[in-house]
């Protein structure tokens, strides 16, 4: 048998295509995927018929949920995740700003073990000193790492951990007596939308700071935004350009010098550990995506961990409890913050994300996350080198700029030949079991691929991915038929969204459907 | 130098100091400190980051973070009746196979094709949990149920244009601050009183309270206080007589057998997913759902996203979109409550799913009647020992109810001490949080009970609130 | 069956390749032709059409010959032929007669090669009663009513007739001055509003919530203008569909090419002259709502020349209310937006940095800036 010559880097590839039914179609009326247990016979003779024990008025009548055997329902489900391509199944390198790096399955692993799955989150807390030991020490680490001085677990993700932070910025200026004056966030038009969003929620009226000519926010029209009305700076650096703003120091002064507050998304902190931290520039408050820079699985959308920090001086503004170390050396949960903002999500957050982060942190160490900054920065910018080979693709504002982990790529001189744009590019960059992402809208940067590779893909990842990038690019001008009607080897073809926002055909469960679009047959 | 990086580590392929070294020279550089150079010397870091020494080897690390969780006494392992919000069910093992599936732990964002099965396991969950509540759309979950609830009543908020919500005054006290966060400054929760023998709402107090200003009326069923709200319909019609809605909120196990509340009703059904197939993870693993009539103006004010089912253009093939995606930047209306979307708690929901195609009609009929059965039976059973009352409500239950040991002289964290030395977690100390209940504790009972451990705390509370007491 | 209209300029483009700046005038035109200027619209047009899936329910709408006939029978079309050539040079006036008989034979769309000055000879018959889009085939393409290039136009135009609801847009009809450009002087006027066919960017990976509409956008801007607006201030709506949006707010008539007045949420005044504003001015408070126009930027002397430097001098710069979405203010990439009242004093004033409303509770920073060419 023929060796196969593996020199071309474009792969031969075919993502797994079960054509699987709705779940509801699987059912076989009689059938069970799983026993549940009855109260004993003695507890039901004690107390009798369950329909008296319950008002007439408040019984179920009728359930329709599916009927099916165990093994078709662990059949389809085990087919549905071959559906699914995971990063652990293709170098995501195409998820700009979203670090999707490996997470370590031991991490995953720990995490399962009864000693923490089994654990009731009203515990008395002298039971659960191990997970509240590891919350702690995280506290400290990610102290270490941001230079501020206290950490909560409790928001569920990044948009989340914004939102905190709107609702610190709110509550210090409340009491402050300074809330209905200071009713302004300043945030750039290249930090992340929820940097704007959340602080939206929370009443703010949002200014965005636009980019001068080398794609960095523009000081001047920053200078001219702060003011007295100024609550915060909500901001990203590096933005999702990749960019990092060398000024970002003279940003937070004016701000500070205003009687704002400056708040740090750090969802693009994989370049930065021991680099750069949030305090040497001038931030209150930050946070970070345990689930992407810390090396937490993103789990299809979450649960994630959007870790807030703050400095000594707002501590007592973070949503409670937080975890401590009494005299006694115990761990025991403070809620006794003076002007706490309450509670953002149940209990402790998610533990056994910050578990898993922990551990991560654990296997590498102060030399290894800045092992990990370094190669993330030296991956990009080796992929960075690859792809500007075609010239296709360009690097949009001043391409002299060092980018940090990510790029913010433009493939508009292929859009002005062909037609095709980002979205094209993607449907094909599928058929090689690859994926790529354009940007956040509105899009700034014209046509535009974002692409940001974390320390994770080895360096034949790295060229395998821009080896296929760049075949895509040649197939948009030699087959254009070829990429109007990707993907042609996913899972599916290519969907017709043509119902999707019109409400008499939209079909957003089932049984819509089956009232909307199959009774009409 | 005090600061350098580590060679070959197994998560960082490029860590191998010859490719290392062969990349920087491809680019022309001499080291990985000619990286960031556009980062000021003065916003550098200097010195090496302040961490623990890494241990050394996977098996290292693997001993070590499990002689730190061995520090803990998990419920799970103990005879627990704590509630509250995060209760103890028993987990098929295909929930934990599916949940553990890497394909999924590591899925995030892709797109309708590469990710179709990621579409296709959350529309089902979206199906099967409308039939649950038998309403038309199910969202792609949100962090919790607070969370779900807080936007549940954003949600009607802007639907009616006000900004007053009515809230259950036995509503769980978390719940209640996550919501108040999250509505301030735009919706102000006023609560409504309760009636102290029964624990449901006092129809005068929210009639008092009910106004063209009010946007929902939010109550739970079964209630934080495990008792049933059994006035339902009457509440729907006062709040639909003043243009309110009525938003309720739901454990979704108790389904199979108790009415849904769009039966007498509601609006916007919320409620967490976590008893559909989760283990407790020290409450890491909640995940907030919210339902509503498949009508525009709902369905416009939803945050999430929403799955829908669409055609491919190959007959016989199954698609999936975003249905109404544009609705999450909320029309042209003054963008007060704008809300967001992003990382949630997708793969939750996908074990809900599992769950519930597990369970079917029957299995979530079964464990509906073995909790009622059950919490009845430790209910009667806990009446007979003396200075103890869990009927506190004297009012019909699902899984939690209150017991109220005031009439003992002892406090709840006394007796929990106690029974904690007989491996039993007594039911959650309420005399923070609701302190007109004096010594209370919330109990709860799921199918993972046996007789004999109902037996069991019988018959240890009895010794200990003696023993505790000196008699 | 759908109709479709489709208009070539055969002569579009002309100019450019002699380095003419246009071929507006006949004079123009035969000199470009002498100095060897071959048409390329037609070959513009068949890169658009060539992507372009027709589907066979489709009935195309065009004059005859190179206007269009030609082009659409080398696809295997059989085209309607509404307006009849029997010259072998066309005209404007051949462009506007087609496109007026396309708009009276209800054409879904009118597809056209050229240029900005095409784009003015359909805007001027057609105004925003029908969607039109234009191939990009003129020396002078300043108007964002064109697809960025033929090919992307056709791509544009698959997703948007595929749609159960398709969107549109105005879009400014931008014209430079011939006559000054060929001096080199860069000067361009606005010459009316299109309905344009609005596809979003292809949207892939919804992990945050989509911005508004550009229509929904202007509505959410005039919603924060009406909000903050004082008591008894006058407030001057310049020219443009966002600054219109506040009179539709208002259920009042717009201009939408003019000045209009309004004073707690009555129209007082409808396309004002510079007189009726210094008048008006004389005894009331006043914002000034001004919307740039696309392409260069302008702020202030394109397009709305009654709001002069006398008008200007009675108001502050707190008085100017600058509104555009956000979508409009990234298309100018950065550059200054301009002033060009022909008083150097009151541009100087003007010129700074404000806060561009474009949304409800959203701005963004521009900066402000007296003419290019001075």
């Amino acid at each position: 048998m023929k060796r196969i010559k593996r020199d071309g880097l474009v792969r031969q590839f075919h993502q797994a295509s079960w054509n699987e039914p709705i779940i509801f179609e699987l059912s076989q009326p009689g059938e069970r995927g799983v026993r549940v247990s009855a109260a004993e016979a003695e507890v039901q003779a004690a107390v009798g018929e369950v329909n008296k024990l319950i008002p007439q008025h408040m019984q179920r009548k009728h359930l329709n949920l599916p009927e099916i055997n165990q093994k078709r329902v662990l059949t389809h489900y085990l087919r549905l995740s071959q559906e699914t391509l995971g990063g652990d199944l293709n170098p995501e390198i195409g998820q700009g700003t979203c670090t999707v790096k490996y997470n370590p399955t031991i991490n995953d692993k720990l995490a399962g073990v009864p000693e923490l799955a089994g654990m009731h989150p009203l515990q008395n807390p002298e039971t659960a000193q191990g997970i509240l030991e590891i919350i702690y020490r995280t506290d400290l680490m990610m102290r270490a790492i941001s230079g501020l001085d206290a950490f909560s677990f409790q928001p569920g993700g990044g948009s989340q951990a914004t939102m905190t932070m709107a609702s610190i910025v709110r509550m210090f200026h409340r009491l402050r007596g300074e809330e209905e004056q200071r009713d302004e966030v300043i945030t750039t038009l290249f930090s992340h939308p929820s940097d704007a969003a959340a602080p939206a929620l929370k009443g703010y009226r949002i200014i965005h700071i636009p980019p001068n000519e080398c794609g960095l926010p523009d000081y001047e029209a920053f200078r001219a935004a702060v003011g007295p009305k100024t609550a915060a700076f909500v901001v990203a650096n590096p933005e999702d350009t990749g960019l990092y703003n060398p000024r970002v120091a003279e940003f937070t002064k004016l701000v500070h010098d205003a009687g704002g507050l400056n708040c740090y998304d750090q969802a693009n902190a994989n370049g930065l550990f021991g680099v750069a931290r949030a305090r040497e520039a001038g931030f209150d408050m930050c946070y970070f995506n345990l689930h992407k820079s810390f090396g937490a699985p993103h789990g299809c959308g979450g649960p994630g961990c959007g870790a807030i920090g703050v400095t000594a001086a707002l501590r007592d503004y973070l949503p409670v409890p937080l975890v401590v170390k009494s005299e006694s050396g115990d761990y025991v949960l403070d809620e006794d913050l003076a002007h706490t903002i309450g509670k953002v999500r149940s209990f402790h957050g998610t533990p056994q994300v910050v578990l898993k982060s922990y551990a991560w942190i654990m296997s590498l160490g102060a030399d290894g996350l800045y092992e990990v900054a370094k190669v993330a920065a030296l991956n990009n910018a080796y992929l960075q080198h690859q792809l500007l080979k075609d010239p296709d693709i360009d690097l949009p504002f001043n391409s002299s700029l060092q980018r940090i982990e990510q790029v913010r790529y433009s493939v508009s001189k292929l859009t002005e030949k062909t037609g095709f744009s980002s979205g094209d590019i993607s449907n094909r960059m599928m058929d090689f079991g690859l994926h790529i992402w354009s940007s956040h809208h509105p899009y700034y940067v014209p046509d535009p691929l974002t692409l940001e590779p974390t320390e994770s893909p080895s360096r034949a990842d790295l060229d395998e991915y821009a080896a296929t990038l760049r075949h895509v690019i040649r197939e948009c001008y030699e087959n254009p038929e070829l990429i109007r009607t990707a993907p042609h080897r996913s899972t599916i073809h290519q969907v017709d969204e043509s119902n999707l926002d019109d409400p008499d055909s939209w079909c957003p469960t089932w049984r819509v459907y089956l009232r909307k679009v199959d009774d009409k047959k | 130098m005090s600061k350098k990086g580590i060679d070959s580590h197994p998560y960082i392929p490029n860590s191998v100091p010859e490719i290392r070294e062969e990349m920087l020279a491809e680019l022309g550089l001499n080291s990985l400190e000619d990286l960031h150079v556009e980062i000021p010397e003065a916003l550098r870091f200097k010195g090496r980051l302040d961490l623990p020494e890494p241990y050394g080897s996977e098996a290292e690390l693997s001993r070590e973070v499990r002689k730190l969780l061995k520090k803990n006494q998990p419920a799970g392992q103990a005879v627990s009746f704590l509630g509250g919000g995060c209760w103890q069910h028993y987990v098929p093992a295909v929930c934990d196979e599916i949940m553990n599936r890497a394909e999924f732990l590591s899925g995030y964002a892709g797109e309708p094709y590469n990710d179709h099965g990621r579409f296709q396991t959350l529309f089902e969950y979206e199906s099967m949990v409308a039939e649950l509540v038998d309403m038309d759309v199910v969202n792609v979950p949100t962090f919790d149920w607070g969370q779900a609830a807080a936007t549940s009543v954003r949600m009607a908020s802007r639907i009616t244009g006000r900004d007053i919500a009515l809230v259950a005054g036995t509503m769980g006290r978390e719940r209640f601050k996550i919501m108040t966060n999250y509505c301030d400054p735009d919706v102000r929760l006023v609560e409504v009183a309760y009636d102290d023998k029964r624990g449901i709402m006092d129809l005068t107090d929210l009639e008092a309270k009910l106004s063209a200003d009010v946007a929902a009326v939010y109550f739970e069923n079964p209630s934080y206080l495990g008792f049933l709200e059994t006035q339902g319909e009457k509440i729907a019609q006062l709040a639909h007589d003043v243009g309110a809605l009525l938003v309720v909120g739901v454990d979704p196990s108790s389904l199979g057998v108790l009415s849904p509340p769009s039966a007498y009703g509601a609006d916007i059904v919320c409620g967490d997913l976590q008893p559909l197939g989760q283990h407790a993870y020290y409450g890491g693993s909640q995940s907030g759902f919210i339902a509503t009539r498949d009508e525009p103006k709902f369905v416009l004010e939803f945050p999430s996203r929403l799955f829908g089912l669409v055609p491919t253009r190959v007959e016989g093939e199954y698609g999936f979109g975003d249905v109404a995606y544009n609705r999450t930047s909320f029309g042209n209306l003054r963008e007060k409550g704008k809300e967001y979307v992003g990382t949630q708690t997708s793969l939750i929901a996908i074990v809900a799913g599992v769950y519930l195609a597990l369970m079917g009609p029957e299995g979530m009929r079964e464990i509906g009647e073995t909790i009622v059965q059950q919490t009845t039976y430790l209910r009667e059973k806990l009446s007979a020992i003396p200075g103890v009352n869990p009927n506190r409500f004297d009012h019909p239950v699902f899984k939690e109810f209150v017991v109220d040991f005031s009439a003992t002289g002892l406090t709840v964290a006394e007796i929990n001490q106690a029974l904690l030395e007989k491996g039993i977690f007594g039911g959650h100390d309420l005399s923070t949080d609701f302190l007109q209940l004096g010594q209370s504790a919330l109990y709860c009972v799921t199918e993972i009970h046996r007789k004999a451990d109902l037996d069991y705390l019988v018959s240890s509370l009895t010794k200990v609130i003696a023993e505790l007491r000196g008699e | 069956m759908r109709k479709l209209g489709l208009i070539i300029n055969p002569i579009a483009g002309m100019g450019g390749q002699v380095g003419l700046k246009g071929t507006d005038g006949t004079e123009i035109l035969k000199q470009a032709i002498s100095l060897g200027a071959i048409p390329s619209a037609t070959q513009k047009a068949e890169r658009c059409l060539r992507l372009l899936v027709l589907e066979s329910d489709i009935c195309w709408l065009t004059a005859e010959g190179a206007m269009g006939e030609d082009l659409l029978r080398t696809f295997g079309q059989s085209p309607h032929i509404l307006y009849p050539i029997d010259r072998k040079e066309t005209t404007a006036a051949d462009t506007q007669r087609t496109a007026e008989l396309m708009k009276d034979a209800g054409v879904e769309l009118i597809l056209f090669a050229g240029g900005d000055g095409t784009a003015r000879n359909i805007v001027a018959v057609v105004g925003t009663d029908v969607p039109v889009i234009g191939i990009p085939a003129g020396v002078k393409i300043c108007s964002p009513v064109f697809g960025k290039t033929p090919e992307a136009t056709g791509q544009l135009l698959n997703r948007w007739l595929k749609r159960t609801e398709p969107q549109t847009i105005l879009r400014e009809v931008l014209d430079l001055d011939e006559a000054l450009v060929r001096q080199d002087r860069i000067e361009t006027d606005l010459f009316g509003y299109l309905r344009v066919p609005a596809e979003p960017d292809y949207v892939q990976n919804r992990k945050a919530p989509t911005p508004l509409s550009e229509r929904d956008s202007q509505m959410a801007i005039a919603l924060d203008i009406l909000d903050e607006l004082p008591k008894d201030y006058l407030c001057i709506v310049g020219p443009g569909s966002t600054t219109s949006a506040l009179l539709q707010m208002l259920g009042l008539p717009m201009t939408l090419m003019g000045v209009d007045v309004i004073k707690n949420g009555e129209l007082i005044a409808k396309d004002c002259a510079e007189a009726d504003l210094l008048r008006l001015l004389e005894t009331n408070p006043a914002w000034l709502v001004l919307t740039p126009t696309g392409g260069q930027g302008y702020l202030l002397g394109r397009g709305n020349q009654q709001i002069s430097a006398k008008v200007l001098k009675r108001l502050t710069v707190a008085d100017l209310k600058i509104v555009a979405t956000q979508e409009k203010l990234i298309s100018l990439e950065s550059r200054p937006l301009l002033i060009d009242t022909g008083d150097a004093d009151v541009d100087n004033y003007y010129s700074g940095y404000y806060r561009a409303k474009t949304g409800y509770h959203n701005e963004m920073m521009v900066k402000v800036k007296g003419p290019l060419n001075r």
